[in-house]
């Protein structure tokens, strides 16, 4: 295969992982606004000093896009890292799994906090289960296993459990 | 087509090695070409023959599993090369005299004694010729004509050319030695005369070509040896001008003659008569006359015609690519061994540092894309991965010598890039364009290519595969 070929088939790739964060920050903020507001919604507005559940939906979005945009960003760095700042030059040190996790514990910490700070901020309420679907939804779905697909082919079996998913072996 | 090539003497072992490195890059004419390998040294441990017979006999161990891996159509590993035993072939026995072998005995005091008398002196009747034939081209050639007198069927020179020379429909044999030495200077002729009149059965079939070596080192003999038959320095230049005038004034039975010499000799440092001490680094003539080989068996020859090539380089304190033939094979020479170079150090770097240890497990593999789509599960027979990691090691050296002449400059390959003996990359960012040219590749380019590779069904996985992909990963061409 030519330079150019390698090039634009590295750039196709790039484009499609790219393609795949956003959509999947799209998707994970759909899902984590319309079941959490469609099951817990009443009963979390009740709670929230009894306003509407139509004003608890549109709080409730805004604790929903910035969770699933910074999770979403996470990915985005990740990608970016490997892809443009991590050089492999050496046999060693080639893994990069600690800029991963940290990048992962990040993404679990935003998934927890933002709701609980952000609904104190904007008044209304939120329960254990609306937070413990924020981590499903944000930190394992659109961080971990996004990472997984959009992580560039020369790390991609960094993130844990891609060679599994990946690999044949 | 069969291709032989011959080596004679210390020369011709190291012009062997050039070939060798040659011909596992693939740069043999033809697609999938046979080379059958001969070496005539009465100095069976001298240290170039020692040298390079165990790049020889490892890499001709594990060529075929290789070769088997890498595929039919990429010129990587696509030359085999086969020794023709008994390798080297000695035309002396253990321990005898030019008078044991002429059975002189037998002949004293007859005519044909006296005249021996007075054509040797007593001196070189009398030195063992276990480490050669100590620069005297005259005891060489009466050691191997005597060696086809036997004339039987059980003479282990007839045997040695006849039963390969005269098996295939056209043969071409390529045949390198010094002309101002001991060994190749008596070989050449002698060995090229019986090849074309005695042993060849069909002349039209046999094609021969000779890389006649000119003189392009010296040396300062030490004290220890006044008492001994050896080579002198300052006898080279008067056994050329002797050759030559042989070669011009006698029927040529050479198709191609290739002279390749230099006018700026390397001083050799220690001196040695021969045997395990003579080694003498690889130097840029042997590259020269490997490529000589090349060109020989590549081209179209006319049995009846004689040729004489030679080849000059625009500045004689610079080598560069321009002073090196343009095309091999009918590929680019340049691309086609940089591309291995690319490919040697790539392996050097960033392979052999951990293959062990990954398939040990003794460090995580998800740090290695490349092992897990293209390695893991596949049984690696450990021979094969040492004789391929101590050929790696040899053309590193040669390279390393190769680059390194005394007071000038090759520009080949970058020599502060790497280093040998332990082959090493010393600067990363030199290898990006590690032939001074305008195309860049660096490790971290062939890393991404290695692990986009994609991954190989286990059942069809093996070493040889592997390095197929990292090869065809070090390509440049747009």
């Amino acid at each position: 295969m030519s330079a150019i070929n390698y090039a634009s088939k590295r750039r196709t790739q790039a484009i499609l992982k790219v393609l795949i964060i956003f959509v999947a920050t799209f998707i994970c903020i759909a899902l984590a606004y319309f079941i959490i507001s469609n099951i817990f919604g009443g009963k979390l507005a009740t709670a929230s000093n009894g306003i509407t559940l139509t004003a608890w939906k549109a709080k409730y979005l805004n604790i929903v896009i910035l969770t699933g945009a910074l999770t979403g960003l996470c990915s985005l760095i990740w990608f970016i890292l490997t892809s443009l700042v991590f050089k492999v030059e050496y046999s060693m040190g080639t893994g990069k799994r600690t800029a991963w996790a940290a990048l992962g514990f990040i993404a679990v910490v935003i998934s927890i906090a933002v709701p609980i700070l952000y609904s104190n901020t904007l008044n209304i309420q939120v329960n254990g289960i609306v937070v413990g679907a924020f981590v499903f939804l944000f930190a394992m779905i659109n961080y971990w296993l996004v990472t997984i697909f959009a992580t560039p082919l020369s790390f991609k079996y960094t993130p844990i459990g891609a060679q599994f998913l990946l690999s044949r072996n | 087509m069969a291709y032989y090539f011959l080596s004679i003497g210390g020369s011709g072992a190291k012009v062997m090695e050039s070939l060798l490195h040659l011909c596992v890059a693939g740069m043999l004419p033809g697609d999938r070409d046979e080379i059958k390998i001969f070496s005539i040294d009465p100095d069976t441990g001298n240290g170039n023959l020692d040298r390079m017979s165990s790049v020889l006999r490892n890499f001709e161990e594990i060529q075929n599993d290789l070769r088997q891996g890498v595929g039919n159509d990429t010129p990587l590993f696509k030359d085999k090369v086969s020794i023709v035993k008994p390798y080297p072939w000695n035309p002396t026995r253990h321990d005898t005299t030019l008078d044991d072998m002429i059975m002189y005995p037998k002949h004293k005091g007859t005519p044909i004694g006296n005249l021996y008398e007075v054509l040797y002196t007593e001196k070189e009747r009398n030195t063992r010729l276990n480490q050669g034939f100590r620069g005297h081209p005259s005891i060489g050639a009466a050691v191997l004509a005597q060696n086809y007198n036997l004339l039987n069927e059980e003479s282990s020179f007839r045997n040695l050319f006849a039963n390969n020379i005269n098996f295939d429909n056209k043969a071409k044999i390529f045949i390198a030695g010094s002309v101002f030495g001991g060994t190749g200077a008596a070989g050449l002729p002698t060995i090229s005369r019986l090849l074309r009149y005695k042993i060849a059965e069909n002349n039209s079939n046999l094609l021969i070509g000779g890389a006649f070596i000119l003189p392009y080192f010296d040396f300062t003999p030490d004290n220890h040896s006044t008492d001994e038959l050896f080579a002198r320095a300052e006898d080279f230049m008067l056994n050329t001008k002797a050759a030559l005038k042989y070669y011009a004034q006698r029927d040529n039975v050479f198709n191609t003659m290739y002279l390749i010499g230099d006018s700026s000799t390397a001083h050799i440092k220690n001196f040695s008569v021969g045997a395990r001490n003579q080694v003498n680094d690889s130097h840029i003539v042997d590259l020269y006359s490997a490529l000589a080989a090349i060109d020989f068996f590549q081209n179209e020859v006319d049995v009846d015609t004689h040729t004489f090539k030679y080849i000059s380089c625009n500045d004689n304190k610079n080598f560069n690519w321009s002073d090196f033939p343009n095309t091999i094979s009918n590929k680019n020479f340049r691309s086609l061994f940089v591309k291995f170079v690319r490919f040697i150090f790539s392996y050097v770097h960033l392979i052999k540092p951990v293959l062990n240890e990954l398939r040990a497990g003794k460090i995580p593999e998800y740090q290695y894309p490349w092992f897990v789509d293209l390695l893991k599960g596949t049984e690696i027979n450990e021979h094969i991965l040492k004789n391929f990691d101590d050929y790696v090691e040899s053309f590193v050296r040669w390279l390393k010598q190769i680059e390194t002449l005394e007071g000038r400059n090759v520009n080949l390959i970058k020599p502060d890039m790497f280093s040998a003996n332990s082959a090493k990359i010393n600067d990363i960012v030199a290898f990006q364009s590690c032939d001074n040219g305008d195309t860049t590749l660096d490790f971290h380019e062939i890393w991404c290519r290695l692990s986009e590779s994609g991954r190989v069904n286990e059942s069809e996985k093996s070493f040889g595969k592997f390095l197929r992909r990292l090869y065809d990963v070090c390509d440049v061409s747009r």
